[in-house]
């Protein structure tokens, strides 16, 4: 007769810190990520290896129509558009433009990528410090917003505009004080010292410009609601003051982004998911104060809005594997994963949570998480209650969908296959895992 | 007259050189008239004092912090109640109040009574939005800039005169007297607490404090105020005196007035030398100086649970003046059962 | 392997070192193999009790034995031997 066994849990001794209170406290039982739209983890990682980023199409819609929804029952006329920067893979941007999101660019690179992907020009809006003489031909030719970020750009323009002997569509970027800090008051025309009235003023006596809007962007990852309805209220005195000295409309007011997304930025003392603001509260104070306004009804310009990070960060997910266990000298416990700061560039200023894929132990122990990179920089978390895992257990990272997938490094590996899971459940490979000759083709030797 | 039983669940047990204000409370509940209560100690580490005191708590319970995310620390009072049938809970730490706030009516329909100020009051209070609240409620603050970037501090020099204070969103206060030191501490600040730093113009004068409850609709139901006689290199009160100053106390009810601040709160102004009043800090909770209160014959503890069990009471309008307090400190033999317990059961 | 003389195990996987006045908590099967370890047990015995009661394979076991016990060294609840040898 044999007995049955007892499920093993590894054995650990921890040293009781006595203390009066600091950060940590009574361990909370540790959640698991065991499957991704109904697909299991370790079925994505047997069939895409790992690490695999993978995103979730149908996180996607939810959260765009809620945020279409939280701005359409306030606002009369709403019109998103998709910020390439935050994530420019063909697949994602596609969702959003078949879901009638706009595309917001800031290069380029960006710009010719919307155009490759069939969006129409007038329906691009150009942002962004950085406009070659090429770039904005290419934007004036097909007709795009170019939101216009100082003065040399916008003597740039009229130069151009009357060598092309065409007429631009543009808006400018105005910076202010909306209370948030520090102000990003490197982007644009100031509204307080009256720069951007100056400009406005310029642009409206150029013959080949057409001012069409205003737009402002007053920081990332902005939690003050309040921050948004001094914004929106500062750019509907420049609105109705335009009106008033020129007796023209504008056709539309861009807000930018900026919208927190749920992850908990590092410093902080409440998890971000609680004390992010919902698209409601953000919609409540833009509509508010564009309402209440001096702006007849009649007259209220459409209201663009360019959010990435909080429409794409919970789609996405990174999907790891434990290389090692350690002990450091100080007896702390350590954990290799086998992806590193260089897939997630925003490691650096979130903390991120990282999860089991199975319920496992209950047993938790503080950690700190390191990626595979040859670089003592390459720490994914310093310090986190994680349960004890085995080499070879598959982790999954939440909340990866904005800028990792633009801003990652290809650094001594290849990056990895990243993975659509669509709406009605199928798993596509939307970038394919770079290999030798991706590198390769890029580069030449020189003969000798 | 028999007295009322209930159950109390009470945090900030840490009656440390930094005490919180649980242990007071308790003290001031336990002398009460009308009320028979039955302590839960609610606890974040296995020192608290709190813990140790004999006849303090019949309970105590280790609960996780609110950085762990507001719904593992409710969970854990649900569990709680399960077992103990908690009739009030009272938040004595800041970082919970955020928590409690927006648990209240999920908490409530437990019937676990809580009586916390509201959302707005709450934020409209915070330290960088000072200049705006006073105007607001038409009281004397002292200046203040809110800094994003050292490139503010010619903004800073325009304005204000050295020295000047630089502080941070939650704590942290500095005394800088040139622009080395404004750097030195910005940099230290936002390092700890992010943005904004908040230069204030340095108000000079003696520092006062008033401990108040508000029961939600305008009325000061309690006041109490207090000068510091001596503080610990920690800034906090080591003794103090109860102080006849009318003026105080119609600031004091004239902002509950305005607000209509809901639940406990402790003012701190600075009356200068010709005798205005600067308000330097609101803080949303009870301080831990709050048995001076009881002991000049407010005993705010009380009244704060009779309010949030939806029982009326009559505003005090006297107090003892010339009460002080002396705070002390005392070890007590424990044996390491006790803590052993805490650390391994997490609850006794 | 030793376990000192100083510390003090308690069955509900509480652990004090009276020289040192640390603190220790164990979770169960840390507690059963310490207590293994204080009857003096060897790793060969040691590992047989392990892989009969448990849902273990030799390997694992021998992985995480040997990373209890360099805790349980670091925290000077087994005597330390010199660093400097290597014998």
């Amino acid at each position: 007769m044999t007995m049955e066994k007892s499920t093993y849990e590894k054995p650990v001794i921890n040293k009781i810190t006595a203390g009066v209170p600091s950060k940590f406290g009574l361990p909370v039982k540790p959640k698991y990520i065991a499957a991704i739209d109904g697909i299991a983890v370790s079925a994505l990682i047997e069939k895409y290896g790992s690490p695999l980023f993978v995103f979730s199409e149908k996180t996607i819609k939810t959260t765009y129509a809620d945020a279409r929804r939280a701005f359409e029952t306030r606002y009369p006329k709403v019109q998103f558009a998709w910020s390439y920067k935050t994530n420019y893979l063909d697949a994602i941007c596609s969702v959003f433009h078949d879901e009638g999101a706009w595309a917001e660019v800031v290069s380029g690179f960006e710009f010719e990528k919307a155009l490759a992907l069939g969006v129409n020009g007038s329906q691009i809006l150009f942002n962004g410090p950085e406009k070659s003489v090429e770039d904005l031909t290419l934007a004036i030719n097909h007709n795009a917003c170019i939101h216009i970020d100082h003065f040399d750009e916008l003597y740039l323009l009229i130069e151009l505009t009357r060598k092309l002997d065409k007429t631009a569509r543009v808006a400018i970027r105005v910076n202010m004080d909306t209370g948030i800090y520090p102000m990003w008051d490197r982007f644009g025309f100031n509204y307080e010292n009256g720069e951007a009235w100056n400009a406005i003023n310029r642009i409206m006596l150029a013959e080949k410009l057409d001012l069409t809007g205003l737009h402002t962007h007053i920081g990332t990852y902005i939690m003050a609601t309040t921050a948004y309805a001094v914004a929106a209220a500062k750019l509907a005195n420049l609105y109705m003051a335009i009106h008033r000295k020129f007796n023209y409309w504008l056709k539309y007011l861009d807000l930018g982004g900026g919208f927190a997304s749920k992850n908990t930025l590092k410093g902080s003392y409440m998890p971000g998911s609680e004390t992010c603001p919902s698209f409601d509260e953000y919609a409540e104070a833009i509509s508010n104060a564009l309402i209440s306004s001096e702006i007849p009804h009649e007259n209220l310009p459409a209201l663009f809005l360019e959010t990435g990070r909080a429409l794409i960060d919970d789609a996405g997910y990174l999907l790891t594997t434990v290389l090692a266990n350690k002990r450091l000298s100080t007896g702390r416990r350590s954990m290799v994963i086998d992806a590193g700061v260089n897939l997630l560039f925003t490691s650096f200023w979130y903390n991120l949570g990282v999860y089991t894929s199975n319920p496992g132990s209950d047993q938790v122990e503080e950690t700190t998480i390191y990626g595979p990179l040859c670089m003592n920089i390459d720490v994914v978390r310093d310090a986190i209650n994680f349960p004890h895992v085995k080499t070879g257990d598959q982790l999954v990272i939440e909340r990866v969908g904005a800028y990792n997938v633009t801003q990652w490094m290809q650094f001594i590996t290849y990056r990895p296959n990243v993975v659509l899971i669509t709406s009605n459940g199928n798993a596509h490979v939307i970038r394919r895992k770079e290999n030798l000759e991706t590198i390769k083709k890029q580069e030449s030797k020189i003969e000798k | 007259m028999k007295k009322q039983e209930i159950t109390l669940a009470v945090s900030g047990l840490n009656n440390t050189d930094n005490p919180g204000p649980g242990v007071p409370f308790i003290r001031g509940l336990k002398e009460s008239e009308e009320f028979d209560v039955r302590v839960i100690g609610l606890v974040y580490e296995n020192l608290e004092p709190g813990i140790y005191m004999e006849d303090l708590c019949s309970r105590i319970f280790q609960v996780p912090y609110p950085s762990s995310g507001s719904d593992d620390l409710i969970e854990r009072i649900e569990d709680i109640h399960r077992q103990e049938n908690i009739d009030v809970l009272v938040p004595n730490f800041d970082a919970e109040l955020y928590s409690f706030m927006k648990n209240e009516e999920r908490l409530l329909k437990q019937g676990i009574h809580t009586f916390l100020p509201t959302f707005q009051q709450f934020q409209e209070r915070e330290k960088h939005r000072l200049p705006e609240f006073g105007k607001k409620y038409g009281i004397k603050v002292p200046a203040s800039l809110n800094l994003g970037s050292l490139g503010q501090i010619t903004e800073l020099e325009d304005k204000f005169d050295y020295p000047v204070m630089v502080k941070g969103q939650f704590y942290d206060a500095y005394l800088a007297t040139n622009k080395e030191q404004v750097k030195q501490a910005f940099m230290n600040i936002s390092a700890k607490w992010g943005f904004p730093v908040i230069a204030q113009e340095f108000v000079s004068g003696t520092e006062v404090n008033v401990v108040a409850l508000g029961d939600g609709q305008g009325n000061t139901v309690a006041a109490v105020p207090m000068r510091k006689q001596y503080t610990t290199d920690k800034g906090k009160a080591w003794g103090g005196i109860t102080l006849a100053d009318e003026k105080m106390m119609h600031l004091t009810r004239s902002l509950i007035k305005q607000t209509h601040w809901r639940g406990g709160m402790e003012l701190e102004l600075i009356k200068t030398q010709t005798g205005e009043y600067y308000l330097i800090e609101i803080n949303p909770r009870i301080p831990a100086w709050v048995y001076l209160a009881v002991g000049a014959g407010q005993n705010i503890p009380e009244a704060l649970v009779k309010l949030a069990l939806g029982m009326e009471v009559k505003p005090m309008h006297t107090y003892k003046i010339g009460k002080m307090f002396v705070r002390y400190s005392y070890d007590m033999i424990v044996d390491l059962e006790k803590f052993a317990a805490i650390s391994m059961n997490k609850e006794i | 392997m030793k376990i000192i003389k100083e510390i003090k195990i308690s069955d509900n996987g509480f652990v004090f070192n009276s020289n040192t006045g640390d603190s220790f908590s164990l979770n169960s099967t840390g507690l059963e193999l310490i207590q293994l370890i204080s009857q003096e047990k060897e790793i060969e015995e040691i590992k047989e009790v392990f892989t009969t009661r448990f849902d273990l394979d030799e390997l694992t076991f021998e992985k995480d034995f040997y990373e209890f016990c360099s805790l349980l060294k670091l925290h000077g609840i087994i005597a330390r031997e010199s660093t400097s040898e290597f014998n």
